[in-house]
Formats: C-alpha cells, sequence, structure tokens
C-alpha cells in the first residue's frame, strides 16, 4: 500500500500568528480571521464610542448591508468562474431611475420589479456576449458598460427631473423594503430576510448542483474543465447575467429603502462589492470562496462604515475618510490574495 | 483474433514548414498495451492529439470499433471512450481530490443535488484501487506533484475508458509508485481497456506492452511484437542510419575551464552537483523528468536560488543571482519553451535578436538603430534565418527559425558559455543540423555549453561529456565514446 | 544576403493593415472634423476650436503616458482619483494662512503625483498585485483624500500662474494665442513618441509588454522598468489635475470624474493591444483627437453630457470589440 499523507510539513498551531498564517493554504478557508477580525472591530468601536453598542445602531447596520451584500452575491459568481463586473454600480444607478419612471407611469409595484429584472438580465447578458463570445476582456467590457449605464441613468433621469427627483409613492412598493416582523415592533427589517434566503439559497446551489460545482470547475480550470464536457462559455455566460440580475435587485431594495431613484444611486459601489467579495475568501483567480466569507466580509465593511461616523462624532475623524479606507482596504485585500497565491506557489516548488 | 478496437490510417498532419506526421497508420486491440516510441519530434504527440480531438488531421480515417468517426472537440473523442493522460497536469487545483476524479459526472441524490456522501466514497473505491492511500477530501492544491499525477491517472479509469492513452506517465514516479501503476494497468487489460502507452523507457516498453510501434520524423518505421525485438532494433528503428550524416563530427580542442560548479545545493531538491566546464567542451545533462535538471540550470542562470554550493567563472567566485548578473558573466540560456519564455512573438525579429542587449546598441539614452540593424542581418545571415525582413513579426517564422533567434539573441550579448534547454525541440530537420553546426562553430570559437537533451541520439553524438542526473544527484559521468543508450537510460533510473 | 524565404502573402497584408491602421484613424478625423463644420456653424470658431483643444491637452497628456502602462501590459484607473487629490491639495495649500510661492505649491502637486505613481509601482511589483483592481483601490484612496482635504467643497484658487498654466488668463474672453497646455501637450506627446520609438528603455517597454518571462531571461530589470512607468503615469496625471485646476479656478474632488473611461478608450482606439505589446503614440494621438472632435462636436450638434456619457461607453466596447475580432482573425 503506498502512503500518500499530505506531504506539507504540519502547521504547528500553538501560536495564534500561525495559526491566522493557515490561511496560505488551499484547504483552509478565511472564515476563522473574518471571524476574529469582526470581533476586533466591533470591540474596538464599541470602546471608542458611546452609541456604537446599541440596539439601535445593529439594527442600522443591518438595514444598511443587504444592497451590498446582494451585489455581493452576483460578484461572487464573476469572481468565481474568474472574471470581473465594475458595471454592478452603475446597473443598481439604471435600474433604480427607472423604477422612478416606471412607477410615475402608473405601474404596479410587481410590474416595475419584473421590469427591474429584466434590464438586469439585459445588462448581464451584454457584458456575457461581449465577454465570452466576442472575447474581450472583462475589464475594459465592463468599463464600457458602466459608462454605458450610468450614462443611460442620467439621461432618463433628465426626463424625471421634472418629476419630483424620482420620488416613489406606492406604498406597496416601499413595502418591499419597510415591511418589518413584527410589523409594530421593527424588530427584524424584511431586506434582512431577502439576504439570508439569497445566501442560504445561493450557498446550497453552489455547493449542492451541478451548475454549481461546474462554476467552481471552471474557475479552477478552464482547459480541464472543457476536456471534462463541461459547457464553459455558458457558465461563464451565466454568471455575467446572475451580477446583473443582482445588481438590479439591490436596486429595487435601494429604491424602496430610500424611497428615492435616482440616477446616482450606487455610485462607487463596486469597489466595496470586490472589497466585499475578495476579503471574504472568494479568489481573484477563480474557482475558491464561499459566500459565508462573503456575508461576514460584508458585515466587516458594514461596521466599519457604521463605525466612523461614529468615530466622527466623537473624535471628529472626517467622514470623508471613509472613501481612503474603502480604497485601503481593497488593497489590503488583495494583497491578501495575492500572498496566498504565492504562499500556495512556494510550497509547490518541485524537481523537475 | 484479437478485436481491433482503434484503427488510424494513414494520417497526415502539416504544421507551417513542417510535415508533423506522414502517412502513419496505428491500431489497437482490445485488452492490448500498445507502446508508441519514437524522439522528441517523431510525431508521438501530434498523433495522441489527433486522436484525442485536439488536433485535426489533414488526411487519414480513424476507426473506432470498425466504425468510422470524425472528430471536431476534445468531447468527441471522450465520449468514444477515449482518455488521455497528458504530461501536463490538468488537476482543478481549488478542489477536492473526490471531485477531480469525477468532475463533470458528480453523483446525485434522487432530488437532484449532489450527493456528497456516495463521492468521497466512490473516490475512495477508486483510489484504493489504485493501492493509494489519500483523504478524497483534501484539497488537490494541497497536494505534491506526484501525487496529482495519480488524481489524473484514476479520474482517466473512472471514466471507463476503452482506451486510455498514456504520456509518459511514469516521469514522476518513484519505484513502488510505477509498479503500482503497472497493476492497475493489467487489471484494465484484463477488462478489455486498450492502453497507448507513449514512453522513452525502454525497459518499461518490455515490461508492460505488448506491441510496439516506433515513429520517426514523421513517419512510422514499423510495427512489432514485443516479444519478439530487442532493444537494439528498436533503438535502430529510432535512430535510423542517417545519424552519422546529420550530426557534424566534432574534433574541437578542449581548452581552460570557463565555469566550475561546486557542491550546488537545493534542499530537497538538487544534492552536492559538482561539474566543470571547459572551453570548447559540450556537457549534455541527461535525466528524466523530475531528475532535477531543470532547477540546476535555473539555479545556475540566477534564476531560481540555491541554498548552498559555488559557482566560479573564469576562476573566480561569480555571485551569479539574477538573469542580468549571468548576462554579464557571459552566460546565455536558451529556454525550454520558446513561445512561453523566449520570443516576444508580436514584435520584430530585429528586436528579438537585440532583446539581451539593448543597454549596448550604442552609448546613452538611445538605441543606434543601424547599428541594431547591421547586428541583427549579420546574425540572420549567420545563423541562417529564413524571414522576409528584419522588420517581419516573428509569430510568422517557423519553430526552427524561430529557436535560431533565441540563439541569435545569444550571440548578440557575446555568451561564452552557453546553456541549451532543450535546443532542437520541435524543429525540423534542416533548422536542427543548423544549430548543431553553429553549437561546434561555438565551440571551435572557445564557449563552452551545457545542453540538457531528451533526445538520446541528440546528446549522445553533439557531447564531450555527459552528466545523468537522476532524483537530484549525480548519477553518472560519461566522457565521448563511453555511453550508450542503455548506460544512460541505466543511470538515469538508478 | 540574407535568405529571403517569400512568406504567404496573408502576413505582408497584416502588415499593410496594421501600417494604415493609423493612416485610417487621420482621415476618419479629417472627415470628422469637416463634417461638424458644416452640422454647426459654432464649431469652427477660434474660440471653440482653441477650447476643445486645451481640453483635449488635459486629457490627452495622461493618456500619453497610459499609452506606454498599457503597452507594457498593465492598467491604471487611478488617474482621476490623481487629478482630484492634486487638485484638492494645490487649493489647500494656496489658501493656508501662510501660503507658499505658487510655484512651490505647484512642485508639491507634481511631487504628489510621483509619491501616487510610486505607490501604484511599488505594490503592483513588489506585491505581484492585478494592476487593475489595484489602481482601482488607489483611486478611491486618492478621490477619498481629496474629499478629505476640501470636505467635499470646492476651493477657489485664482492665481495667475495657474490660470496661465491652465490655459486661460484671469480676464475670460482673451484668448491666448496659443494656450499653455497646448504647448505642453505637444512637448510630452514628441518626448514620449521618441522615448517609446527611439530609446532603450522604450524598448525594453515593449519588450515586456510582449512577453515578460522573456524580457526577465534577457536581463531586463521589469520591477524597475514598470515601477518608472507607473511614477511617470502618476507625474502626468498630478500635471493635468493642476492644468484642469487652472482651467476651471477650483480645486476640488470632483475633478477627473469618469476621465479614465476616456482615456483609456483613446488609447485602444489608437491601436494598443489589451494584450501588451504593441502600440504607438501617434495612434494614441490619433485617438485622443477623435474623441475629443467627437465629444465636442456632438455638444455643438446639441447632444447634452448624459448622451455623449453613453456614448462613452459603446465606443469603448465598439472599438474593443472591433480590434478583439481582427486579431483573432489574423491569427
Amino acid at each position: 500500500m503506498t502512503d500518500f499523507d499530505i506531504s506539507a510539513k504540519k502547521e504547528k498551531s500553538e501560536n495564534l500568528l500561525s495559526k491566522l498564517s493557515e490561511i496560505f493554504v488551499y484547504g483552509k478557508s478565511m472564515v476563522p480571521a473574518l471571524l476574529v477580525l469582526l470581533v476586533i472591530l466591533v470591540v474596538y468601536f464599541g470602546a471608542m464610542t458611546p452609541n456604537f453598542l446599541t440596539y439601535t445602531n445593529f439594527k442600522a447596520i443591518i438595514s444598511n448591508i443587504p444592497v451590498i451584500a446582494i451585489m455581493a452575491v452576483g460578484m461572487t459568481f464573476v469572481l468565481l468562474v474568474g472574471g470581473l463586473d465594475i458595471s454592478v454600480g452603475s446597473i443598481l444607478g439604471f435600474t433604480a431611475v427607472n423604477v422612478a419612471l416606471f412607477h410615475h407611469m402608473g405601474f404596479p409595484a410587481w410590474a416595475v420589479v419584473l421590469v427591474c429584472l429584466a434590464i438586469g438580465t439585459l445588462f448581464g447578458s451584454f457584458n456575457g456576449v461581449i465577454i465570452t463570445k466576442v472575447g474581450v476582456n472583462p475589464v475594459i467590457t465592463t468599463l464600457g458598460t458602466m459608462a454605458l449605464a450610468r450614462g443611460m441613468a442620467s439621461w432618463f433621469a433628465l426626463d424625471i427631473e421634472s418629476l419630483k427627483l424620482g420620488r416613489i409613492f406606492d406604498q406597496k412598493f416601499l413595502l418591499i423594503s419597510r415591511l418589518y416582523f413584527p410589523q409594530d415592533k421593527q424588530i427584524i427589517p424584511i431586506t434582512f430576510v431577502y439576504v439570508i434566503a439569497i445566501y442560504v439559497i445561493v450557498s446550497l446551489i453552489l455547493k449542492y448542483t451541478k451548475y454549481g460545482r461546474n462554476v467552481y470547475a471552471v474557475g479552477s480550470n478552464e482547459y480541464a474543465a472543457r476536456l471534462a464536457g463541461i459547457d464553459t462559455t455558458r457558465i461563464k455566460f451565466s454568471s455575467y447575467i446572475i451580477s446583473g440580475i443582482m445588481a438590479a435587485l439591490a436596486g429595487v431594495v435601494l429604491v424602496a429603502q430610500l424611497s428615492l431613484g435616482r440616477d446616482d444611486a450606487g455610485t462607487g459601489s463596486e469597489l466595496q462589492v470586490i472589497t466585499a467579495v475578495v476579503l471574504g475568501g472568494v479568489s481573484l483567480s477563480g474557482g475558491k470562496g464561499d459566500l459565508l466569507g462573503v456575508i461576514i466580509a460584508v458585515l466587516i465593511l458594514g461596521v466599519i462604515r457604521n463605525g466612523m461616523v461614529h468615530l466622527e462624532e466623537v473624535v471628529g475623524l472626517s467622514y470623508y475618510w471613509r472613501e481612503v479606507a474603502k480604497g485601503a482596504i481593497l488593497i489590503l485585500a488583495i494583497s491578501i490574495d495575492s500572498a496566498r497565491l504565492m504562499a500556495i506557489k512556494k510550497r509547490q516548488v518541485v524537481r523537475q | 483474433m484479437a478485436k481491433k478496437i482503434l484503427e488510424m490510417k494513414d494520417i497526415s498532419k502539416q504544421f507551417p514548414g513542417v510535415r508533423a506526421l506522414d502517412k502513419v497508420s496505428y491500431d489497437l486491440n482490445e485488452g492490448e498495451v500498445h507502446g508508441l516510441l519514437g524522439e522528441n519530434g517523431a510525431g508521438k504527440s501530434t498523433l495522441i492529439k489527433i486522436l484525442a480531438g485536439d488536433y485535426s488531421k489533414d488526411e487519414g480515417e480513424i476507426y473506432i470499433n470498425g466504425e468510422k468517426v470524425e472528430f471536431q472537440m476534445p468531447s468527441d473523442s471522450q465520449n468514444m471512450g477515449i482518455r488521455v493522460i497528458y504530461q501536463e497536469l490538468n488537476t482543478m487545483d481549488t478542489l477536492s481530490v473526490a471531485e477531480n476524479i469525477f468532475v463533470g459526472n458528480l453523483p446525485k441524490k434522487r432530488i437532484g443535488t449532489i450527493d456528497w456522501k456516495t463521492l468521497n466514497k466512490r473516490a475512495k473505491i477508486v483510489l484504493d484501487r489504485m493501492l493509494v492511500k489519500t483523504n478524497p477530501k483534501k484539497i488537490v492544491g494541497d497536494l505534491t506533484v506526484h501525487e496529482k499525477q495519480i488524481i489524473e491517472i484514476a479520474k482517466a479509469i473512472y471514466k471507463e475508458a476503452n482506451i486510455l492513452v498514456m504520456d509518459e506517465p511514469t516521469a514522476a514516479l518513484g519505484e513502488k509508485d510505477i509498479v503500482s501503476l503497472f497493476n492497475i494497468i493489467r487489471s484494465l487489460k484484463s477488462q478489455g481497456v486498450g492502453v497507448i502507452y507513449i514512453s522513452h523507457r525502454l525497459e518499461e516498453i518490455f515490461q508492460i506492452t505488448d506491441r510496439v510501434t516506433v515513429l520517426r520524423d514523421g513517419k512510422k518505421i514499423g510495427t512489432v511484437n514485443t516479444e519478439e525485438t530487442d532493444r537494439d532494433t528498436l533503438i535502430t528503428m529510432m535512430v535510423g542510419r542517417e545519424l552519422k550524416e546529420m550530426y557534424p563530427k566534432r574534433e574541437v580542442p578542449i581548452g581552460n575551464v570557463l565555469m566550475e560548479v561546486k557542491h550546488l545545493t537545493i534542499n530537497g531538491i538538487l544534492e552536492d552537483i559538482s561539474f566543470d566546464l571547459k572551453s570548447g567542451e559540450i556537457i549534455g545533462v541527461f535525466g528524466l523528468l523530475g531528475a532535477g535538471r531543470q532547477n540546476l540550470i535555473r539555479a545556475l542562470y540566477g534564476i531560481d536560488k540555491f541554498d548552498s554550493g559555488e559557482i566560479r567563472i573564469d576562476g573566480k567566485p561569480a555571485m551569479v543571482d539574477t538573469p542580468s548578473k549571468a548576462l554579464q558573466n557571459k552566460m546565455g540560456f536558451m529556454p525550454i519553451d520558446r513561445k512561453l519564455e523566449g520570443l516576444a512573438l508580436v514584435l520584430p525579429v530585429y528586436s528579438n535578436i537585440t532583446m539581451a542587449n539593448i543597454d549596448n546598441l550604442g552609448g546613452g539614452y538611445f538605441i543606434n538603430k543601424s547599428f541594431e540593424m547591421e547586428h541583427s542581418e549579420r546574425w540572420v545571415n549567420d545563423v541562417r534565418i529564413k524571414t522576409p525582413a528584419l522588420t517581419t513579426e516573428v509569430n510568422s517564422l517557423s519553430g526552427g527559425n524561430q529557436q535560431k533567434i533565441v540563439l541569435a539573441r545569444l550571440l548578440e550579448t557575446g555568451s561564452r558559455i552557453f546553456i541549451m534547454n532543450e535546443p532542437t525541440r520541435g524543429i525540423d530537420v534542416g533548422s536542427k543540423v543548423d544549430i548543431y553546426h553553429i553549437m561546434e562553430a561555438l565551440c571551435e570559437a572557445g564557449s563552452g555549453i551545457i545542453m540538457i537533451s531528451s533526445e538520446l541520439p541528440e546528446i549522445l553524438s553533439m557531447s564531450d561529456r555527459i552528466i545523468v542526473i537522476s532524483k537530484g544527484k549525480v548519477t553518472g559521468e560519461y566522457k565521448r565514446g563511453e555511453a550508450n543508450q542503455e548506460k544512460l537510460i541505466h543511470s538515469a533510473t538508478v | 544576403m540574407a535568405e529571403m524565404m517569400t512568406e504567404d502573402k496573408g502576413q505582408k497584408q497584416t502588415k499593410k493593415v496594421r501600417l494604415s491602421s493609423t493612416v485610417i484613424l487621420f482621415i476618419f478625423l479629417l472627415v470628422m472634423s469637416v463634417s461638424f463644420a458644416f452640422l454647426s456653424k459654432d464649431f469652427y470658431s477660434i474660440y471653440n476650436i482653441t477650447s476643445m483643444l486645451t481640453n483635449i491637452a488635459f486629457s490627452g497628456i495622461v493618456a500619453g503616458t497610459l499609452t506606454l502602462v498599457m503597452i507594457m501590459g498593465g492598467l491604471d484607473i487611478s488617474i482621476g482619483g490623481n487629478i482630484a487629490f492634486t487638485s484638492c491639495l494645490i487649493a489647500y495649500i494656496y489658501n493656508l494662512e501662510n501660503a507658499l510661492p505658487i510655484v512651490a505649491i505647484i512642485i508639491i502637486g507634481l511631487l504628489l503625483g510621483t509619491a501616487i505613481g510610486a505607490f501604484n509601482g511599488f505594490i503592483i511589483t513588489r506585491l505581484n498585485l492585478n494592476p487593475i483592481i489595484t489602481t482601482l483601490g488607489t483611486m478611491a484612496i486618492t478621490r477619498g483624500m481629496g474629499y478629505v482635504l476640501t470636505k467635499s467643497r470646492s476651493i477657489l484658487i485664482l492665481d495667475n500662474v495657474i490660470g496661465f498654466i491652465g490655459g486661460v488668463l484671469l480676464s475670460r474672453g482673451e484668448i491666448a494665442k496659443f494656450p499653455f497646455p497646448l504647448v505642453l501637450f505637444i512637448i510630452i506627446y514628441a518626448s514620449l513618441a521618441i522615448t517609446m520609438s527611439k530609446s532603450k528603455f522604450g524598448r525594453k517597454i515593449y519588450c515586456i509588454g510582449a512577453n515578460q518571462e522573456a524580457a526577465k531571461l534577457s536581463g531586463i530589470n521589469v520591477n524597475k522598468v514598470k515601477f518608472i512607468v507607473y511614477l511617470i503615469c502618476g507625474i502626468a496625471a498630478s500635471l493635468s489635475g493642476i492644468i484642469l485646476t487652472g482651467q476651471t479656478a477650483v480645486g476640488m474632488p470632483q475633478h477627473g470624474r469618469g476621465m479614465e473611461l476616456d482615456v483609456i478608450t483613446a488609447v485602444l482606439l489608437g491601436g494598443t493591444s489589451l494584450y501588451g505589446g504593441k502600440g504607438n503614440i501617434l495612434g494614441t494621438l490619433a485617438g485622443v483627437l477623435i474623441l475629443g472632435v467627437l465629444y465636442n462636436g456632438f455638444t455643438m450638434i446639441g447632444f447634452r453630457y448624459v448622451h455623449i456619457r453613453v456614448f462613452q461607453g459603446v465606443i469603448l466596447i465598439l472599438v474593443v470589440s472591433l480590434y478583439e475580432v481582427r486579431e483573432k482573425k489574423t491569427y
């Protein structure tokens, strides 16, 4: 019997540092490290500011994350197959404007939602076609779509300007984001339910369906996936459609939350979404990562954002440092991702 | 009467400048292991790639179980029960062992969801059949290269192939693993699977194959029953009589020591490698895949670090830790894959030739264009590069001319110590001879060459000395005339 | 005499196509300019031409250095943020109590650009990061710093020197004969063109873009060249920021928003390949001019900014798709 136990040295789990560095192994997840980070942040902000650790504040944090959380699901698919989509923020914006537009035209809430889903599908398909059929680089493509969608959003909004900046009055529509359980005590917002539901369902899809496993396969080694008979073009195409639909859904939720459908909705959100997904352990190189890490990362970003607002009140730290923090965290996240990859490559130095 | 499960008739394939296959016929019987032998460039991989559906054939027919088939893409070939295991691993490193083995065909429960329990169980069964103990849940990216290869083989076996092609399967395997592999092959035979076994290792051919076909320069030389033949016959078939005409006779005086390698060690990979390179000398480095030859030359040229040992050039210790320093020490490097590591395919000929010598193209910040063109033209002439113009994009030249451009680049830098990694791999015979002549001329001018070659005839006739490396150590050193194929292979498999 | 083997005609034709690419672009430019002159009375006024060229100069300077980055196989999306940060910084310092002389402030602005470029270059090469996402992060950081400095308000900066650099003197209505940005633009393009086509440094950029591994094996210091190129791009962006501040007389964090799209489109239109190793400054010049005339012309005809934004996206995707399809046909 040949014995093929793992030939890598066993990590000594004595100290915390080496335990944390265990994330630099393929098999290990980012989740423990992320949870640690989350706890540290909560403790920090709780200690530094008086109102952070309150029930109201937690509710505020929870109600601010659904939009990013929903988009992060779509972005996860795209990154898993090894692509990238920076047009999601603009798709959201275009959706928002259309909600206002169709609302003004008298469409009922359910019809508006359908229109938005169609918009998301359309943009996603457009991205998908250019990237998978024509073969253009995903970044450049989605850069173009980003401008396209944002431009169209502003264009449409020109007409709506005369309609009081896109205010939504349809109560049924607003309920999309404003329902609570129970309604009187307003404990659990329905958006929270959306997020949990989407994350659970998609996680199940990723883990337990043929499609989900094919997504991982394509991202891991596209050539091998093709050899195994998987339709890699279709899988990649579908990931962009999902990303588009998620962006549109997020747009619906956002407009319902704000009761406002503006053309600048979602500006800059692609940055946050990519940060959340990469920080959550979904590798830029594809085929690796899951939604558990992503949702924790989304929470982390939400906590940071909320905490910095409190810091401003207490310490006088300008609210605008938040933008800087966003960029810095993104670079940190991809540095970790890159370091993981390099560490793995080092372990695989082999006799040739 | 054995049933013919595969018949390839008169297959031909042409690439720009090279006739890779010339009316080659090959067949396979049920439950048979049919070896495919031939030197690099003989056409083995082209034939297999056509069978696998990766390449299209220009002429000829393929029959599976008597029925004519046409392959447009790899999945067509796979649907016919053909599975190829290439040398380059194609594992999905972020997924588990079990998932790799069954990718695209994961077992499902009644409701349609993936049945992980069954998946892992089945994977365990397959691994047990291969006499391998490994946890099917482990992520493949964490395994060693050897382990990954076993996974690839397991993947093929699971797929219930009728025709299994193995391309140098034992290259990275130890003896114990090779034994277990052969047991698996024998059990596959008894189940009626036909195996096409490609290998350089003659003793394996005699161990496991029933028949052997030898290819040479794109043509089929012959098919024999393994029992009825012997080493010498096979070698003659592989090498052919033109051998003597092809290689120039070398009578070059050997001079002073150019480079000394002393006790070079890379922990876990190379151990205590020592040798000298003298002026006018060609040292051939022989070894099997996974022996450590690549690691050695990468350390010499400053691409990789080594842990202990010393390199001396012209008697003085030299710190060669970057390619730039190597070039300063007049070392030149010819990589194994010219398309990946050697050439800027979208740039013109002259640009590629002067790439390693940009700083010397005239003083100051600017390139002296006429200087550059002069030099490039000189090399194009001397090395006999066939190109419409100096401004032609390298992409459109043939493999042989591309390789010559890489060589010209080394010449342009005035190297005296040449490290050549499979210098004639994948190029036509005419260019091969040209390159041999150039190597001879270089030696006459006082340079020294370290040449990795897995082409036995080439290394045997071009080298003044041959060093054999196996499992990271030097296991044999032969002077010109002392070595032959058996001795080399023997040292390489120690 | 080198043996000249007759290559198949396909190769020769490809070269012809490649060469006339740039020529086609300039012909297109000519046709477009003439058309707009017919379509809009105001297009051909000196005022419009000068202001159009000044705008082209502003983004063109960055497009030029971005060409180097893209030929090298990289990308820099942080240019917009760089412009914003530089603009806010110099306006901020200008309005401080013990203000420095304006020339010193301008130098500080350029130093900032150097720092940003150096940052990009350093982390991309040392940490081996994806340039696109990295510079996305840098963009957020720099633009964010702009917001922090100005607290989202515009800061007025009325100064003759800056105004001169921006190409407008403070007494509006009077047009400088040859706007300073245009002079800078010409000088910079000439320098870049010479660098890329004749200098050793430029050659190294092409080699790295065409095959980074081969360049490394040939002894080229890849990390150093990459670092310098990102550095140059950073300086150019801050220079553009200074020009823009001069043009608008304000430093504000909204400056440069969306210009990365413009610039990338111009470079790609000019024939630079996303795969690296191919492209030239002349092509970028054509691209910059075409886009500049196009947007200006559309504005003259009556299209609004939002319409143009949509066109931007469409043009980018169109240009890249066309080049992609052609690449596939050739090989």
